[in-house]
């Protein structure tokens, strides 16, 4: 009996992970991190969220956060520095989001998050941005009136977009790495920038006003290729990106009708690529089937008639055809960048003569030809049968 | 240890599940996704039909003779030198691999969850449980399969449903890239790590009186353990990706981290995973009482199953730090040469048996007919 007892006892302290134990208030919670690079070090900015600055809370104790910066040759180096000037252990389990500069972003993103790879508190489900502005510590410092971090301001804000446009990314950091790896397709990541003055978008006044004056604004695609930063895309080519790869189901098309505009917001974007390969020329197809409804009608339009129905379906099949066929041929001949995925689907459908074929892609993508194959079912008006105008002509 | 008390053919069917299951984590998985990628299920479906031939053949040998176990069968059909050789092979082979998955155990929870402790300290947490079951006897050790296979079940359940909805099955295009040979070739690994080991049951003793659905019990169970493994599998090609799944190391784990119940609940893979450990800890210990019967029937008079059970469980803390330093070495020495081992004590030997007993059955029919 006794050395069951005494077996208890000794499993007691030994399973219940007391060995690297530590309280809350020994630990820094990382919610985001800015990677930087001066002249050779790397410039790694946390963003501490469980700080306590009692002199500018509304409530004692509540949390606020806090930067700290550190440099070094690695960032492992960096973050050693950081650790040296802040009394709690770094931890960065509940990692946001993590900004990288334009610069180092040129240099190739994946050597400096292959920490995040192999540091085992990583989850590695948070999101990779790119910074639009000359330092990357910026964008963390931005405070926001809607959210408590400026890190979980980013997170959220990607995640609330989506289900509304597809004018910016969605990628995290895992899906980041996987594109990184598979062979025919580039790495696309999310990009964001400060709109106002980025001193004053630091201070809590900044968010005391009924309208922030700075702000963090999400932004179109950064392209990549083979893991090295090229070029900032256009929102069409954002879009298409979106569109064509399956990642949205939302986004709206403006048409213009004199001085005024109609607005047609699609709310299903289905794609199907297809490819086939005759004498070692590539043919792709995109089928496209979208739903879409009316957003907003300020042409006067009579919407009661099939034939306007009619008319704006094939209006928005052809607008979407020329964001999409633009797109295409901006990725393929001004970027180069196989950010569609067109390799990876040419291996999925012909492994063989992908595998032939892999290793000279880059030349032979810009030449492959791509069919698009667009289907826009126009199926409701929102919630008003014909436009304001239009009924109060009808009555007179 | 107590005296054999006989297992129910439910909890040797229980111990079947966690045997099959033990080796998939960072091994099997990795293995196979980075021999066949996309075609990784297709070498484990395949390695799960292919496996059922050495399965039905250590049944076939522990019918041979139902009170006896394997022990003294090899012996009553080798004689005793031969038997003692045979034996000593399989024992050998045994410790070897009850190493590896002891080592696999420790790196995975120090690499993964604990990596600030020190790797005896987790070493001897997770032995003591072991050598208390081992004390109490394989009927305790049988009780509690039962029990931890309802929570593994629970728990394989909350994976399945965590991470379905993030699957794309383009993930798995094209399928069969590698050819059908290929997949064959490569789904011996699943036969290597996960079936031959289950040669151990045959020293667990049986139910007398439900012998009869002793073998659907095994082959129900080992066909569970294994198509629930294989889901997996396809959840973490389809989840991650192939590439991602050879880059990351234990990808069952990191492919945790993105399940989320109820659209909300979120950060499980610490309770998810605690599945594996169950698999652990049947294996080794149904392996050291494999060993320890071996031992103990050497050494008839004396009273030496406790200091035998000390004695090897330390046997394998001091081996796993001071040898298998770090999990390079280890992964090299599991994948590289445990392999080779594997085929010898218990794919060649049990088949020598296996012809030994036909031999002996045509035998006995010849003779009975004359």
């Amino acid at each position: 009996m006794k050395y069951k007892i005494l077996i208890s006892l000794i499993l007691m302290f030994l399973l219940t992970g007391c060995w690297n134990y530590r309280e809350l208030n020994e630990i820094a919670v990382c919610t985001g991190i800015a990677i930087d690079k001066d002249d050779k070090n790397y410039v790694v900015s946390v963003l501490i969220a469980n700080s306590k600055k009692p002199e500018v809370s509304s409530k004692e104790g509540e949390a606020q956060s806090s930067i700290y910066v550190g440099s070094g040759e690695t960032i492992t180096s960096a973050l050693e520095i950081i650790d040296t000037k802040i009394p709690k252990e770094l931890y960065l389990a509940h990692l946001d989001t993590v900004v990288i500069s334009k610069d180092v972003a040129k240099e190739g993103v994946y050597k400096t998050i292959d920490f995040l790879l192999r540091n085992p508190n990583s989850r590695r489900q948070f999101y990779v941005v790119v910074s639009k502005e000359k330092k990357a510590n910026d964008i963390l410092k931005i405070l926001s009136p809607l959210e408590s971090f400026p890190s979980e301001n980013i997170a959220t804000n990607i995640q609330s977009s989506l289900q509304v446009e597809s004018s910016i990314i969605e990628i995290k950091y895992n899906e980041y790495l996987k594109t990184l790896l598979e062979d025919g397709i580039e790495p696309v990541l999310t990009s964001v920038s400060v709109i106002g003055n980025t001193t004053a978008g630091e201070k809590i006044e900044n968010i005391e006003e009924s309208e922030a004056d700075t702000y963090i604004k999400l932004d179109n695609a950064a392209i990549f290729r083979d893991d090295k930063f090229i070029s900032f895309a256009s929102t069409n080519e954002t879009i298409a990106i979106n569109m064509l790869t399956n990642r949205s189901k939302y986004t709206s098309l403006n048409f213009k009708c004199g001085s005024s505009y109609f607005v047609i917001q699609i709310s299903y974007i289905k794609t199907k690529p297809k490819v086939k390969v005759v004498d070692d020329k590539i043919e792709y197809t995109f089928d496209v089937v979208t739903n879409a409804s009316v957003g907003e009608d300020n042409c006067n339009m009579d919407l009661t008639n099939p034939k306007v129905i009619d008319n704006l379906t094939n209006q928005t099949v052809r607008q979407l055809h020329t964001i999409l066929s633009e797109s295409i041929n901006a990725f393929k001949y001004e970027y180069k960048s196989d950010v569609l995925g067109l390799g990876q689907i040419l291996y999925r459908n012909n492994p063989k003569y992908f595998n032939q074929v892999k290793d000279k892609w880059d030349s032979i993508y810009p030449n492959v030809k791509v069919n698009l194959n667009i289907k826009v079912k126009l199926k409701t008006k929102g919630a008003a049968e014909n436009t304001v105008r239009g009924y109060l002509s009808e009555k007179q | 240890m107590k005296n054999n008390n006989s297992l129910s053919n439910l909890e040797i069917g229980c111990i079947t599940f966690f045997l099959t299951r033990c080796s998939y984590i960072g091994v099997t998985i990795s293995l196979l996704a980075f021999l066949l990628k996309q075609d990784a299920w297709i070498g484990f479906l395949m390695g799960i039909i292919i496996g059922l031939i050495p399965l039905i053949m250590y049944l076939y040998i522990i019918k041979y003779k139902p009170d006896f176990n394997i022990f003294e069968i090899i012996e009553s059909l080798f004689g005793k030198v031969i038997g003692k050789i045979l034996i000593g092979i399989i024992l050998v082979l045994i410790g070897y691999y009850t190493l590896m998955v002891f080592a696999n155990v420790c790196y995975f929870i120090g690499s993964q969850f604990l990596h600030q402790t020190p790797i005896i300290v987790i070493a001897i947490a997770f032995m003591i449980p072991i050598v208390y079951g081992l004390f109490k006897g394989i009927k305790i050790i049988g009780r509690v399969s039962i029990l931890l296979f309802i929570i593994a079940m629970i728990l394989i359940f909350l994976l399945l449903i965590g991470l379905i909805p993030s699957a794309d099955l383009n993930n798995i295009k094209p399928i069969f890239e590698h050819g059908f040979l290929n997949n064959i070739k490569d789904c011996l690994v699943f036969i290597f790590y996960n079936v031959l080991p289950l040669f151990v049951i045959s020293v667990i003793p049986k139910d007398k009186n439900n012998s009869k659905s002793f073998n659907k019990y095994v082959i129900i169970f080992y066909l569970l353990s294994s198509f629930i493994s294989l889901s997996t599998l396809i959840i973490i090609l389809t989840v991650l990706g192939p590439d991602l799944a050879i880059l990351y190391q234990y990808p069952e784990f990191h492919v945790l981290k993105q399940a989320q119940l109820i659209g909300f609940l979120n950060r499980l893979e610490s309770i998810l995973s605690m599945q594996w450990s169950f698999s652990f800890f049947i294996t080794i210990s149904v392996n050291l009482y494999f060993i320890v019967t071996a031992i103990k029937r050497e050494v008839k008079k004396i009273n030496i199953e406790k200091p035998i059970i000390v004695l090897l469980c330390l046997l394998l803390v001091i081996i796993n730090i001071n040898i298998l330093k770090n999990n390079t070495l280890g992964n090299e020495i599991l994948l590289k040469y445990l392999p080779p081992f594997m085929l010898v004590g218990l794919l060649i030997v049990p088949f020598i048996i296996f012809i030994k007993i036909v031999l002996n059955s045509y035998k006995e029919k010849h003779i009975s007919k004359s």
